[in-house]
């Protein structure tokens, strides 16, 4: 496509005598316009990450004391198996490449909607209708599956799993898998094909970057996990032979698809948060974001990485090349480190103010730092065989994921939330909220570190007094109930802005990228003008009057004009 | 361990006020290193074990080194976050003139530190992961004592081929057995005490384990031997322990195997040669082989 068409595909229909939407819910139904759809995703995948919350402290209640028995075996086992399924495909993944890509790349790249608006509203069905299917497993005779979100064969064959509730769950798992193949798909055309004139790759804001590089890892990681249900599937039906030994098959032959797919799908979790992360803090501290290129490569460095590194969460299975993956898993700290570098450095000699998403965003950079840094040594495989499948994974695990999509997620969603409803959140009930989740999180996740030191293993549905653990589950069940406070000042903090709106204007934060520059909520297709696009800011270059390039430090850090 | 501390960026463009930071930084990176050299071996465990056998001592060592690794450099970055945070607060000034802070992009300078700063990091892990790794997996070609340990839906049998043709088993008094179809009646079937297998060894003796699965993939796990391994369908896993001390160690399993993952515990229990051979003489019953009760490891 030519800059031309690019050109000719910016004046397309901005009628204002705008076709009849439908009403109400039909339009949610139909409606293929890109920030319908992103809606859509935001708070299906919201009601999902709910679901699998309530999961998570019914779980923390269960091992709040020694023999609580306030669940069984079996359901424990459904319970946790849900609420990591839920979290990790239907919440932390769609909740970014769903939702917040929907609705923003195209107002960012100034495109009136994604390029393939039908297939687009397909993923978001496909999507739906897969957690739908997924949530049903608890509803069949058998209960839902019970072999972790990981489904380890031969634990997840037709004989260790009997039951509809596996099917169900692959069945569920495969629908979403090709929502989000569609999503990537339309993704990687949507950010080549669609940019406004002017905005060459470079200036492209690092969001935006970091969602085409997510939707590439999306392709590259997708169709793996896709094929391996689908091997599973004719596995447990139609006597194929993929992961059972007596028919010649090789049961690791999952884990290493699985995690093929696994560890590239933690920087699909990752990468669009970091976004989020990198928009925010340099709006808040009124400079540009520091080191841009930097970042890009760092990216592209991560994302490479992280299809050659799957096996580090298999060291103790003994039949890996334990140098090779432990040397590329400590290469990740490097570009994870140059981004820390430029986060610290955009907000150096900055003009800091704490409103609620720049909080979130802070919180990330703690939070994430203590994953990231317990990343390192599980990295080192003697360390991992201390600790492998204890809670000292769970700790590492779930602050780099609640560090990235619950508070890079909220972050993005403060940050927003006025873009794409025209109204204002209230700040003082989000830093609430910010405060008591940072908390309640970090007294969740030290002390199963230490539980993990100490042996207690995962997925583990209850231990004895003789264990000497229960001060440690006390202290980290307590965290859960707190995160469960906090969000309850998010739910009041939404239905005041929904009963009593406080208008938000287009820009309420000074923001850089292009998605300020038109109204909140945007029009049918995004902008009635764009204004000139020559740095990778253009909203604030329009709004400060200043050429684009003021101080840009030459090689030798020199201020050059 | 204090080779490759991390230099720390002091930020993206320094001023004249920043080199009396410098300084204060660096004497106090200097005063923790001493800190650590004076502490000598007393470093601390961070919340672990110090580890039993003699293969992973080196591992010991790594962790503790890597621990510090990464709290010094924890603190760092977040002393930077919170230096930004308590140092470039928008001034009421600020606000009222509208005056912007200067609009840097780039500092290739710095960029190049904290690029290649983590690179040399990484390298000296690596290196250091390498050998303990090697001396965690070492195998010797003579063991004095094997044991044959095969893990099923759930529990631990462990055989001790003693020569003759002759082999001990151990195995639990009463595991949980219910076929997957009983899963939904829970906790009946578990209604009467497990018994949980003991796997005996030999003190600063080389045990060599032959480490299988019988259906699906178990995680063998030793939290005072600070080792695990998984046990697989159609895969052998080989390995040595060399214990130390005697003791009374807990274990179980780690991978999530099923219904009742919970319950498959054994125990290692560590005795003197004399008893050891006291105990394979008696064709495995001079010492009690079944316990219901858990505890800490001893020490």
């Amino acid at each position: 496509m030519t800059l031309l068409d690019e050109a000719a595909a910016l004046h397309l229909p901005v009628h204002e005598e705008e076709e009849e939407l439908p009403p109400g819910l039909l339009k949610w139904f139909t409606s293929t316009d890109h920030k319908s759809i992103g809606k859509s995703y935001l708070y299906t995948s919201m009601v999902f990450f709910f679901m699998a919350g309530l999961m998570a402290m019914m779980i923390r209640t269960q091992l709040i004391q020694p023999d609580t028995g306030f669940f069984d075996q079996a359901t424990y086992n459904e319970l946790f198996t849900m609420h990591g399924s839920l979290m990790m495909y239907l919440f932390a993944g769609p909740f970014a490449f769903g939702g917040f890509a929907n609705l923003i790349i195209p107002l960012q790249i100034g495109a009136p909607d994604m390029a393939f608006p039908r297939l687009n509203l397909l993923s978001y069905w496909l999507y739906a209708a897969g957690g739908v299917i997924m949530i049903s497993g608890f509803f069949v005779q058998g209960g839902a599956a019970e072999f972790g979100w990981v489904a380890y064969a031969p634990l997840s064959s037709a004989t260790n799993s009997p039951g509809a509730g596996p099917d169900l769950w692959i069945a569920a798992l495969i629908l979403t898998g090709f929502s989000a193949i569609f999503t990537g798909v339309n993704l990687v055309t949507t950010i080549f094909y669609l940019r406004a004139p002017g905005m060459t790759m470079f200036r492209m804001p690092i969001f935006t970057w970091n969602m085409l590089v997510t939707a590439i890892l999306i392709l590259i990681a997708f169709p793996v996990l896709t094929s391996a249900l689908v091997m599973l599937y004719c596995d447990r039906h139609f006597g194929a032979h993929f992961f059972t030994v007596s028919g010649g098959g090789v049961p690791i032959l999952w884990q290493h698809l699985f995690w093929y797919f696994g560890h590239p799908e933690v920087y699909i979790l990752a990468l669009p948060y970091f976004g989020i992360v990198t928009e925010i803090l340099p709006v808040f501290s009124r400079k540009p974001v520091f080191g841009y290129k930097g970042l890009v490569f760092a990216t592209l460095a991560i994302a490479g990485l992280s299809t050659s590194v799957w096996a580090h969460h298999m060291f103790t299975t003994g039949v890996v090349l334990l140098p090779f993956f432990s040397g590329m898993s400590y290469l990740i700290a490097v570009p994870t480190g140059i981004k820390f570098f430029a986060w610290i450095g955009s907000m150096w000699k900055g003009q800091i103010t704490l409103e609620t998403p720049m909080m979130f965003a802070i919180g990330f950079l703690f939070v994430f730092l203590l994953g990231g840094l317990s990343g390192v040594l599980l990295a080192s495989p003697p360390i991992d065989f201390f600790v492998h499948d204890t809670y000292y994974v769970v700790a590492h695990f779930h602050e780099v994921l609640i560090g990235t999509a619950v508070l890079g997620g909220f972050a993005g969603y403060y940050y927003w939330y006025p873009k794409f409803t025209g109204r204002m959140l209230r700040s003082r009930l989000g830093q609430i909220h910010c405060v008591l989740l940072i908390i309640g999180f970090i007294l969740q996740t030290m002390p199963q570190y230490v539980l993990g030191l100490y042996g207690m293993a995962r997925r583990i549905a209850t231990y004895t007094p003789a264990d000497h653990w229960t001060t440690l589950n006390v202290l980290s069940s307590a965290g859960a109930y707190l995160i469960g406070v906090s969000f309850l000042f998010f739910l009041v903090n939404q239905w005041i802005s929904w009963r009593r709106p406080i208008p938000a204007g287009d820009n309420p934060w000074d923001g850089h990228a292009l998605e300020w520059a038109t109204s909140s909520p945007p029009p049918h297709h995004n902008f009635h003008f764009l204004p000139p696009i020559r740095s990778e800011r253009p909203t604030w270059d329009m709004n400060h009057g200043e050429p684009a390039r003021v101080d840009v430090a030459g090689p030798t850090g020199v201020t050059v004009r | 361990m204090t080779s490759d501390q991390p230099q720390p960026p002091a930020g993206p463009a320094p001023t004249p006020g920043s080199g009396r930071r410098a300084r204060l930084l660096g004497m106090a990176l200097l005063a923790l290193v001493a800190a650590l050299v004076l502490g000598g071996c007393n470093l601390p465990t961070f919340g672990t074990y110090t580890p039993i056998t003699k293969q992973e001592q080196d591992a010991y060592s790594l962790y503790q080194g890597l621990t510090i690794a990464a709290m010094v450099v924890g603190g760092i970055v977040w002393g930077l976050i919170i230096w930004c945070l308590l140092r470039y607060r928008r001034t009421k000034r600020q606000a009222e003139t509208g005056e912007l802070p200067k609009q840097t992009r780039y500092n290739i300078k710095w960029e190049a530190v904290y690029t290649i700063t983590p690179i040399l990091m990484v390298i000296g892990i690596f290196v250091y992961t390498v050998i303990a790794e090697d001396a965690a997996d070492q195998v010797v070609r003579h063991p004095n004592v094997t044991v044959d340990v095969s893990a099923f839906q759930w529990g631990w049998q462990f055989n001790y081929p003693v020569g003759g043709g002759k082999v001990i088993q151990v195995l639990p008094k009463r595991a949980p057995t219910p076929s997957p179809s009983q899963a939904n009646q829970g906790e009946q079937a578990l209604a009467s005490p497990v018994e949980y297998p003991i796997m005996v060894l030999p003190v600063n003796k080389t045990a060599h384990i032959n480490l299988v699965s019988n259906d699906v993939v178990h995680g063998f796990y030793v939290p005072a031997f600070e080792f695990s391994r998984y046990a697989q369908p159609g895969v052998t896993n080989q390995f040595d322990f060399t214990p130390t001390r005697t003791g009374f160690f807990p274990g179980r399993c780690t991978q999530f195997c099923g219904l009742y993952h919970t319950e498959m515990l054994f125990w290692v229990k560590v005795v003197s040669q004399s008893a050891y051979h006291h105990w394979v003489a008696s064709g495995g019953k001079s010492i009690p082989t079944n316990t219901t009760g858990k505890g800490l490891p001893e020490g």
